[in-house]
């Protein structure tokens, strides 16, 4: 890996971004709005919900709040590569880049360093307001929380990276965002544990890999667990970001070498 | 030219391409249209030397140019750029080209050209010490130099494409393609860019440059060989001034009050005159009378003659330079 071609472009790409500064303090002030209705709703679903998710942390709160960051991450991490990539080909900026003497999986992983990085912040940020608030955080477990996090940030980048194989192939992502928002919404545990969702659809969570993410990070951030103790889930999450990472990686590399066929790379 | 003085060698190079259909006629069930686009080239370019490719639009210029910078898979035929192939050893080829293509538009517009040439850099493996220096030589070189700072998304079209020229230009690359390089540049800048082209990187570097264009400077006097392609063939190689010896006929414009003068109809029949084409005068009762000559200069100082000794009032008599696009006229209207 050309570490230094990732620097360059994580570089470019901030300097980008900084020059849109309202864009970005909006962004920060959102995070706000996000926080506040939370922490009211879920103070006053707290009798409720505290037996069903003795599992993962017991106060619902910071339950909630873990559920809206992974979504936020989720989509983010999702749409980063069709969103660089769908750009790339209309301006001709892929071509440029497939000219220079970095292989493209440097310049992906470049390409989207900066937006990943951007997420995980206003992720941590979010976090951080919640605990200001009362969410109740293991101190000892903010390491191998954010481990958790990575994972779950690599294994959606992946998926991202199947979206921007279709894009170079269809000119579209199709559904592959809302799919993966939805199913994390729904079925992956973000607004109420998957053992409560009813028997058919449970199976359906166990396809959803935002489910294992979240259960191991609420059981180590919020339950304060070991490594050991969230090993099943977090088993599951790295096969599943292993498999979802080479079949990106196969798919697009496939998706590269059709268009260079067809002479697609550039068309709009 | 023998194959291993080349540094680009292609053969038999094929290329077709499907246009998408609609819907209408994927319900239709339409069979999807080939469009063959480049059929069947093979060229040579030594180092040092400037290849232009002519041809109207959808020629196949592009095309071909984007097969040699691995762009695009060839369906056939064989391409070799310093000794690599361009499908089989991509990597080894994108070390040696750089490519501008006249409708790129891949940059970073809210940073500065320096920036964005710095990344580029970056990108091709050049040395962080050597990337300064570089940077600002290829910004003198396309006039960029006092605007290197500004954001590129204030640059005009034709400063656009000066930096894409420089962005090429930054790799040092053995083999350079350049498609229509001095479309936006104004005349002078496009004289010191050619100059460069023409000074640094084919006499000192060695390198090999071939380039699309439009431009008769740059096909008449720049390029040491020129290749015409029409409908992806490519119909005829060579010198562009010896091509336009061969194929247009030489023609003088007699600038006179008389066109229609009986003299003209008389030239007709002498052996040197091919035929005669007047225009219309212009409001000032001057106008234009094409002479197409059958010989070279001799014929002209002939007519000439003959026309003062008919009593022909001439004010202007001009040997014409054979025009592009009489070049690509009359070669394809031969070959095809």
């Amino acid at each position: 890996m050309n570490w230094r071609a990732v620097g360059a472009l994580l570089r470019a790409e901030w300097l980008t971004f900084s020059t849109y500064r309202t864009q970005t303090v909006l962004s920060l002030l959102a995070l706000g709005f996000t926080v506040v209705p939370v922490y009211f709703v879920a103070n006053a679903l707290q009798g409720t919900m505290a037996p069903r998710i003795a599992q993962e942390g017991t106060q619902y709160f910071a339950f909630v709040l873990t559920g809206t960051m992974i979504i936020s991450l989720v989509s983010s991490c999702i749409s980063i590569l069709p969103g660089v990539v769908q750009a790339g080909i209309g301006s001709g900026f892929l071509e440029g880049l497939l000219l220079t003497r970095t292989p493209w999986l440097t310049w992906l992983i470049g390409l989207s360093a900066y937006q990943i990085l951007w997420a995980l912040l206003r992720a941590l940020l979010v976090m951080i307001a919640g605990w200001a608030l009362g969410a109740r955080i293991a101190g000892a477990a903010i390491i191998p929380g954010l481990f958790v996090l990575l994972l779950i940030m690599v294994l959606h980048w992946g998926v991202g990276l199947c979206g921007a194989a279709m894009v170079i192939a269809f000119r579209t992502e199709g559904p592959l965002r809302q799919i993966f928002v939805v199913g994390t919404t729904l079925l992956g545990g973000a607004f109420y544990p998957t053992s409560v969702i009813p028997g058919g659809l449970q199976v359906l969570s166990n396809f959803v890999p935002a489910s294992y993410g979240l259960r191991a990070l609420r059981r180590i951030l919020l339950d304060g667990k070991s490594f050991a103790e969230a090993g099943s889930d977090l088993g599951i999450l790295v096969i599943m970001t292993v498999t979802v990472c080479g079949l990106g990686l196969v798919l697009f590399g496939s998706a590269l070498r059709r268009a260079r066929v067809t002479g697609t790379l550039a068309r709009a | 030219m023998t194959d291993t003085a080349a540094l680009v060698v292609v053969d038999d190079l094929k290329k077709h391409f499907h246009p998408l259909r609609g819907f209408r006629d994927l319900l239709r069930g339409t069979p999807a249209r080939t469009l063959e686009v480049v059929r069947g080239v093979s060229f040579r370019v030594a180092p040092g030397e400037f290849y232009g490719l002519l041809g109207v639009n959808g020629a196949g210029k592009t095309t071909l140019m984007k097969m040699l910078s691995t762009l695009l898979i060839p369906d056939s035929g064989s391409a070799q750029v310093g000794g690599h192939d361009v499908v089989r050893e991509a990597t080894a080829v994108r070390d040696l080209v750089s490519i501008s293509l006249a409708t790129e538009r891949g940059l970073f517009w809210r940073l500065s050209a320096r920036e964005n040439l710095r990344l580029f850099g970056t990108l091709n493996r050049l040395a962080e010490s050597e990337l300064h220096g570089k940077i600002a030589t290829v910004l003198e070189v396309v006039g960029l130099a006092d605007a290197a700072d500004r954001m590129v998304g204030e640059y005009s079209s034709g400063m656009i494409q000066r930096l894409f020229v420089a962005r090429a230009l930054l790799a040092q690359p053995r083999v350079l393609l350049l498609d229509e390089p001095t479309r936006s540049l104004d005349p002078i800048s496009a004289r010191a860019f050619r100059t460069f082209l023409r000074e640094e990187l084919a006499k000192k570097r060695q390198s090999a440059v071939v380039l699309a264009t439009h431009d008769a400077d740059e096909a008449f006097d720049l390029c040491d060989r020129v290749a015409i392609l029409h409908h992806g063939v490519l119909v005829a190689e060579g010198p562009a001034r010896e091509l336009a010896a061969r194929y247009v006929e030489p023609r003088v414009t007699v600038r006179t009050r008389e066109p229609s003068h009986p003299a003209f109809a008389s030239l007709t029949h002498s052996p040197f005159v091919r035929r005669v084409s007047p225009v219309a005068p212009a409001g000032d009762g001057w106008g234009d009378v094409h002479v197409f000559l059958d010989g070279g200069a001799t014929s002209g100082a002939q007519v000439l003659q003959k026309l003062v000794s008919a009593g022909v009032e001439v004010s202007e008599f001009t040997a014409e330079r054979a025009s592009l696009a009489d070049l690509l006229e009359r070669v394809t209207q031969v070959r095809a």
